[in-house]
């Protein structure tokens, strides 16, 4: 089984087949048929600990447990088996939450950086030199 | 003067870098945002273009006319 480590190479993994929704292939004739997650646990198909993200042609699905996303292909006509193609953690999947958290971040950043700014465009003060009574602001 | 390098110069630099706004554009923000009165950025800019004049006949610390020229920078990156 492939381990996903960065962004990219998720959505490269996700490219490889055309995805899906969930609801497209039925997982109910499996019953207990197992598969090995990137969590080292093994999950069933219809277990209660995993959820069905997205189907693939021919017969392949991700899943999703607590901690990782695991693409699955079921394989086999009268006995199926379950192979295990690529897995990622979570935090990789979902990385677009993470870059809305940091995008807030940011966002807090810039008002700090702005309130600077403006500061001293307020606290500002227009020095006329040839005026002596300025000397003491000048100073 | 000091403040215009430390201050004004590289908090908008750093801004303009990480959201890709033109200086001005973002001293118009401040408008926006209700930090500043569009008079004050008017007559400050206005002070400081007359410092840049002044600058360049004495001949002013690169650094500072380097935060100058950013600073009054009329241009808002629209082709």
């Amino acid at each position: 089984m492939r381990t996903i480590e960065t962004k990219y190479e998720f959505l490269a993994a996700m490219g490889e087949d055309t995805a899906m929704p969930a609801s497209v292939m039925s997982t109910s004739g499996y019953d207990n048929l197992g598969f090995d997650c990137g969590c080292a646990e093994m999950h069933a198909v219809n277990g209660y600990d995993v959820e069905q993200i997205a189907s693939f042609r021919p017969v392949k699905i991700l899943f999703k447990c607590k901690s990782h996303y695991t693409k699955v292909r079921i394989k086999g006509i009268f006995r199926q088996t379950c192979i295990s193609e690529w897995t990622c953690k979570n935090s990789i999947a979902e990385g677009k939450t993470k870059s809305k958290k940091k995008l807030k971040m940011q966002k807090s950043e810039i008002q700090k950086r702005y309130k600077k700014v403006a500061k001293f465009f307020n606290n500002y003060k227009i020095i006329d030199y040839t005026n002596i009574g300025q000397k003491k602001i000048a100073q | 003067m000091e403040n215009i390098v430390n201050v004004v110069d590289k908090n908008l630099s750093e801004v303009s870098a990480k959201t890709g706004t033109p200086y001005l554009m973002l001293q118009v923000g401040m408008i926006t945002f209700k930090l500043i009165t569009k008079d004050q950025l008017i007559k400050v800019r206005e002070d400081l273009k007359k410092l840049y004049e002044l600058g360049k006949l004495l001949d002013f610390n690169p650094k500072l006319m380097n935060a100058l020229i950013n600073i009054l920078d009329d241009d808002i990156g629209v082709v």
